[in-house]
């Protein structure tokens, strides 16, 4: 083949490399629009998010505002999801309360989601008495009912916002370790990390530069589920009053706080109950949704 | 899908129907009906379990109840504070003219549950046992006035006192002192009374239950034996909303201390009836004054002037009460009490105060709260009352048994919310609570004119001449005092509509009178 022949070649080639990239997620894209589920669960979350940004400066009422006068009201005009036992207005508590949920249980999540995976990089990567031993322990904690170990360790460490992000954390560590080692055991038999051993690099740069990439996306995918938990987990103790002080737009709390009253005002308990459902469901249909797009094979791919 | 498959589905499915069906079914048996006129019936109902069966350490509500249903008392106070000579083990009662000699003489005939006779002994083992500081009981500083107590026969008890007491009676009457059996050794385990009911069996955890007493000395009007019931469970319910879950189906027919907001809710119920009776119950909020902020006295009055005690009422208690004005003392004690109007809400003066005492760019300050209702509620609202006059309130919610626990966070914290109960006479608070050394000075405020005062109230025998001092204590606890009451509230019960005679008190709200209840076909 002439030079030039060459030339165009491997600029068709980049083309046509290129133009793989572009359609894989095209492709993606599109096999999404079969699934308006996803859609959904990702408009819910985007609008939970943006609210949990600008909650309090689009809310029609201040988060704690009583107006002791107009108590138990139903659902009207004026108050689009009624007024509770202080006359606050629910709608605004649920849009405010939105950065609560994201703060805790995100961070919890993402506290969740850092020490699961290098928990779940070490323990794969090693293997040997390090996984047996980290492994065991994992074990231990999966046995405990998770609300029961965070009531237990609430109460001693004592009730405040950054105990339950870390309980939350130190509670999902378990399942977002064991799906990374999973992926870390079955990746590290694989030609490209044989190489890079041969080649000599640390057993670090192994871990994050090799295998981690390709652990992204089904830790993407664990995390995103995580989430929902930490959401539901965060609203139950919040429920029970661990963790969060009134006037506290914590959706939980606002659940147990008008459970005293329903036959009253059952508004002021469905709207947070069902503002946690919707979240929950709709952080499920968007991992369904990443899982689609991000594992189109499945887990190991 | 495959029909096989969906034939299991179905087995699958009305099988567990069926067993949700039977499970709920399962409920505890209705109360019998009466069989003869009033008589019959298992009265049920529900609350926290005790904490104590000695009455000499009653601490809570429920240690409280459980002690009227097997025991009497030697003089019977009732909610008109006025001693009530027919529910009292004492027939009649003289003071000799120097008043410091009390005798009582007591009723022939009662009988403890073990079938021994009450005599003057047992009145002397009680009361010994409730005054000395050995055994350590609640009631040791009320009854220090005790100089001796003697028994001449078996059926005289005298009193022999350091000072006079005009309120010996209503002290008799605490509720640390129905009177046991002087063979009692060990009182947390047995429980012998002359009372309406014997206790049948304890479970921990679970439940009591009591049988009638047959052999109960009081009568009703016609001479019928008391009480009217068969017997009585007890069940350990702690969550409020378990009780009246309870009462709405059927598994309860009586609670007491119905939370304000679930008032409604049984209202509503065509089976159900709320009972109120307005009390001496209040809730204060401290401000500790031995140190900042609440040391200075501005600050103090700063607050009273920046909360709206109606609006409290209104919004935790769902107005079902009067509003407080500031000091134990309520309208229930009549003649004692200041009636001046609404302490009036003035943010001016309130922020003026506060600056005038260095706040003027505003105090922040830590609530302790107990997660009992109207607690929290209540926080909520002084939360924001307080907020409009530049005053940020950090609520801390602690359960019940971490704010009384060992740590007696109430005893300590600079600002927090406490129940108090209704007393039979308003002397109670001023000697447990308000005096510089007394043992439950929450609020570890000491001055000098209020002991002065209290030491001249608790020995005035003259009505009109008490009810002035008490009046100027009021004065005084209203311009400079530690506390903030909010208001006096209703005593509330729930019962089924076919338990008939209760009579709502207003005195501890829980005794109500149950040897005269009775269920109605």
């Amino acid at each position: 083949m002439s030079a030039g022949g060459a030339l165009l070649e491997s600029v068709a080639d980049a083309r046509i490399k290129a133009a793989r990239k572009v359609s894989r997620f095209t492709a993606s894209w599109r096999r999404l629009r079969r699934y308006p589920a996803t859609l959904v669960g990702f408009f819910i979350v985007g609008f939970f998010l943006m609210m949990a940004l600008i909650g309090p400066l689009v809310a029609p009422y201040g988060y704690s505002d009583q107006a002791l006068s107009e108590r138990f009201q139903p659902p009207s005009g004026q108050h689009f999801l009624g007024t509770d036992r202080f006359g606050r207005d629910v709608f605004s508590r649920i849009l405010v309360g939105s950065r609560d949920v994201y703060v805790v249980a995100g961070s919890g999540t993402l506290v969740a989601v850092l020490l699961g995976l290098t928990l779940g990089l070490i323990s794969g990567y090693f293997g040997g008495l390090v996984d047996e031993i980290l492994m065991r322990f994992i074990d231990v904690l999966l046995a405990i009912p998770p609300l029961l170990l965070a009531m237990i360790i609430l109460f001693s460490l004592g009730p405040s916002r950054i105990n339950v992000i870390l309980v939350v954390g130190f509670l999902y560590i378990p399942m977002v370790s064991r799906v990374v080692r999973s992926v870390v055991l079955d990746l590290k038999t694989r030609q490209f990390v044989e190489a890079a051993k041969l080649r000599g690099e640390s057993s670090l740069y192994i871990m994050f530069r090799e295998i981690f990439p390709n652990v992204l996306p089904p830790l993407t995918v664990e995390a995103s589920m995580r989430f929902s938990y930490a959401i539901f987990l965060v609203a139950s103790l919040g429920f029970l009053g661990l963790g969060v002080q009134p006037p506290s737009p914590d959706w939980g709390l606002m659940v147990g706080e008008a459970r005293t009253y329903f036959s009253q005002a059952q508004w002021a308990l469905l709207g947070p109950a069902g503002a946690i459902a919707v979240l929950v469901v709709g952080i499920g249909f968007m991992s369904d949704g990443l899982r689609r797009m991000l594992l189109p094979g499945g887990v190991s791919q | 899908m495959k029909r096989k498959t969906v034939t299991i589905l179905i087995i699958v499915l009305l099988l567990s129907v069926g067993l949700i069906w039977a499970g709920a079914g399962k409920e505890a048996p209705a109360a019998e009906t009466a069989k003869e006129g009033k008589y019959g019936g298992i009265l049920r109902k529900a609350f926290f379990a005790p904490t104590s069966l000695d009455p000499a350490f009653t601490a809570s509500i429920t240690d409280d109840e459980i002690a009227r249903f097997w025991a009497d008392f030697l003089v019977y106070v009732d909610e008109g504070l006025i001693p009530d000579q027919g529910r009292s083990l004492a027939e009649k009662w003289a003071v000799s003219a120097d008043g410091l000699t009390w005798t009582f003489t007591l009723r022939k005939g009662v009988k403890f549950h073990n079938g021994e006779e009450l005599s003057s002994k047992d009145v002397k083992f009680t009361f010994d046992r409730l005054r000395d500081p050995e055994v350590g009981a609640a009631t040791v500083a009320i009854y220090a006035g005790i100089d001796s107590i003697e028994t001449p026969d078996n059926y005289t008890v005298v009193f022999k006192l350091k000072q006079p007491n005009p309120d010996l009676l209503t002290n008799l009457g605490d509720y640390h002192a129905p009177i046991l059996w002087s063979g009692t050794k060990d009182p947390q385990a047995e429980q012998i009374g002359t009372g309406a009911f014997i206790v049948d069996a304890y479970l921990p955890e679970d439940r009591m239950t009591f049988k009638r007493n047959p052999n109960y000395w009081r009568k009703d009007a016609e001479g019928n034996q008391l009480p009217y019931v068969d017997g009585m469970e007890y069940l350990f319910l702690a969550e409020p909303s378990a009780q009246v879950e309870a009462l709405r189906g059927g598994q309860v027919d009586y609670l007491i201390y119905l939370p304000a907001e679930y008032v409604q809710t049984v209202e509503d119920d065509p089976n159900l009836v709320v009972y109120q009776k307005p009390s001496n119950t209040h809730y204060v909020v401290h401000m500790r004054s031995d140190r900042k902020p609440f040391s200075d006295v501005r600050v103090r009055q700063a607050f009273r002037a920046a909360i709206d005690r109606k609006e409290i009422l209104d919004g935790a208690f769902e107005g079902l009460g009067v509003t407080g004005r500031d000091t134990p003392f309520g309208p229930a004690y009549a003649d004692f009490y200041l009636d001046i109007p609404e302490l009036p809400r003035d943010l001016a003066k309130s922020k003026r105060l506060l600056s005038e005492a260095g706040y003027a760019s505003g105090l922040t300050i830590t609530l302790s709260a107990q997660q009992a209702s109207p607690v929290p509620a209540m926080a909520t609202i002084l939360k924001e009352q307080l907020a409009d006059a530049g005053v940020t309130v950090d609520i801390q919610l602690v359960p019940p048994d971490v704010y009384y626990g060992a740590d007696n966070l109430w005893l300590e914290a600079d600002f927090s919310i406490t129940d108090w109960g209704a007393r039979a006479a308003p002397q109670n608070y001023l000697d447990l609570a308000y005096t510089c050394d007394a043992k439950w000075n929450e609020s570890h405020w000491c001055d000098p004119e209020i002991d002065e005062l209290a030491a001249q109230a608790a020995v005035e025998a003259d009505r009109a001449k008490r009810a002035e001092i008490y009046k100027e204590i009021q004065r005084i606890m209203i311009d400079s005092g530690p506390i903030l009451v909010p208001f006096f509230n209703n005593s509330l019960w729930g019962a089924s509509k076919k338990l008939k005679g209760i009579i709502p008190t207003g005195y501890l709200g829980t005794a109500v009178d149950l040897a005269v209840v009775y269920f109605e076909n």
